[in-house]
């Protein structure tokens, strides 16, 4: 029997990190951090909105993190990090110059392309603004492709919002409507008070030829997907990012099983129209 | 905005016999507000209730002993009011325009009265007070999981 001996250094090694070198940190908030990464290897990182990068904290571990960034400037890598865990806490204690390993990018990512010619209604909750930043940056880069860009926010507190300097800015652009709303707030709060679901019945779009992007904690995305419905938007073009233990992130080690699929490969975006009835499994 | 063109989409208005509708065109009346005016205050009878067209209002807990806390913000499309409905037709909360601020408003105390008696109306104007109060409900239900403060991406 014959045998190819194929040199190690060529072969594809997707478990393998790749150094990345933190050249910036900006504090969101007390516990969120956002980090520019330099890949070392390569001059750049091409990625699509809503995919992750398995970022790995040498001699700590390695969780996904969702890409922040913009998908046009693929020459840094954009991620924010909030201090939950062991890993995360490693990650947030980083600062620039230090080197982590990261993995990717993996999963598919929000349908930006399918939603052109089309209303395009993005709704984020709490931290989960972070992996629909790169579908809010796209849409503004592609605007004329879109019926109309919006964005509806929600968050616990002002001080708990991410990105207030993009908020600023999309606030005052006329190419994307901007709506926030928080839980809690002073009476000085330019925003709403409520959760993000009222502000959908405000939003102007036309329902039946809308796409919406929704990210942020499962009870609020099963929320605003009911409303999204109910307002007449097809269950079938509503987008969710869903997150299980994402380990291996190539599809192989079942650790993010989610019914019948794995999550890092058909997710994190599925179709809320296809995943819906697996939400209501207790324990999925 | 007339009340003709909000017919379409308000549960208010909508289903209403053409006799109803006039009749609530006849005790209705459009009110702008400044920012920051008070438009109805906590304990205050509730003699009116709104439809809102434009703006922003917040519904709070005025500051007697502690500062100001804002409940909820309403805006356009909102109805206004769920507490004029019941006895003792007195506010729960205080409601302060938060910009300017463009309601139609409605004499209460015509409404409950012709309500006593026109079933068709009393019947849409219950079921717009209940989908508001459902909303409400449902909204605070979720504020009270607080939610962001989950673990997430």
């Amino acid at each position: 029997m014959t045998q190819t001996r194929v040199p190690t250094g060529t072969m594809p090694q997707p478990m393998r990190p790749r150094p990345f070198r933190i050249q910036d940190r900006f504090a969101e908030t007390p516990d969120t951090i956002t980090f520019v990464l330099e890949n070392l290897e390569d001059p750049v990182t091409p990625f699509r909105p809503g995919q992750f990068m398995m970022i790995y904290v040498f001699g700590v571990g390695e969780v996904p993190i969702s890409i922040a960034g913009n998908p046009k400037m693929p020459h840094n890598l954009v991620h924010t990090v909030r201090a939950v865990g062991a890993v995360t806490d490693a990650i947030c204690a980083l600062g620039p110059g230090d080197v982590v390993g990261a993995r990717g990018p993996y999963g598919r990512g929000w349908p930006v392309d399918e939603a052109t010619d089309r209303h395009l209604v993005i709704v984020a909750g709490g931290v989960g603004l972070a992996p629909l930043r790169p579908a809010v940056l796209e849409g503004l880069t592609r605007r004329g492709e879109y019926q109309s860009l919006t964005l509806l926010y929600g968050a616990r507190t002002p001080t708990d919002l991410l990105y207030k300097q993009d908020l600023l800015g999309w606030k005052a652009s006329p190419d994307i409507d901007l709506e926030v709303t928080v839980d809690q707030a002073p009476t000085d709060w330019w925003g709403d008070v409520g959760m993000v679901t009222s502000l959908i019945g405000r939003a102007s779009f036309q329902p039946s030829t809308t796409d919406a992007l929704v990210c942020g904690p499962e009870v609020m995305m099963r929320a605003v997907a009911r409303e999204l419905r109910d307002r007449g938007v097809a269950v079938d073009r509503i987008s969710i990012s869903l997150e299980r233990n994402m380990k291996c992130a190539l599809g192989f080690c079942g650790r993010c099983q989610f019914g019948s699929d794995f999550l890092c490969k058909s997710g994190p975006v599925v179709s809320y129209g296809q995943f819906a009835g697996r939400l209501s499994v207790n324990e999925l | 905005m007339s009340l003709e063109e909000l017919r379409v989409n308000s549960q208010l208005l909508a289903d209403l016999s053409e006799d109803s509708f006039r009749f609530l065109e006849s005790v209705a009346e459009e009110v702008t507000f400044e920012t920051g005016t008070v438009i109805f205050e906590e304990d205050g009878p509730a003699e009116n209730f709104f439809l809102i067209t434009d703006g922003k209002v917040g519904l709070e807990v005025p500051p007697r002993t502690r500062p100001a806390v804002l409940i909820e913000t309403l805006g356009p499309g909102d109805l206004l009011g769920v507490s004029w409905l019941f006895p003792h037709y007195r506010w729960n909360w205080r409601a302060r325009a938060l910009a300017a601020t463009t309601v139609i408003s409605f004499d209460a105390e015509a409404v409950r009265t012709r309500c006593d008696h026109d079933t068709a109306l009393a019947l849409n104007v219950h079921r717009a007070v209940a989908k508001e109060a459902v909303r409400r409900l449902h909204q605070a239900r979720l504020r009270l999981l607080d939610l962001y403060k989950e673990p997430g991406t």
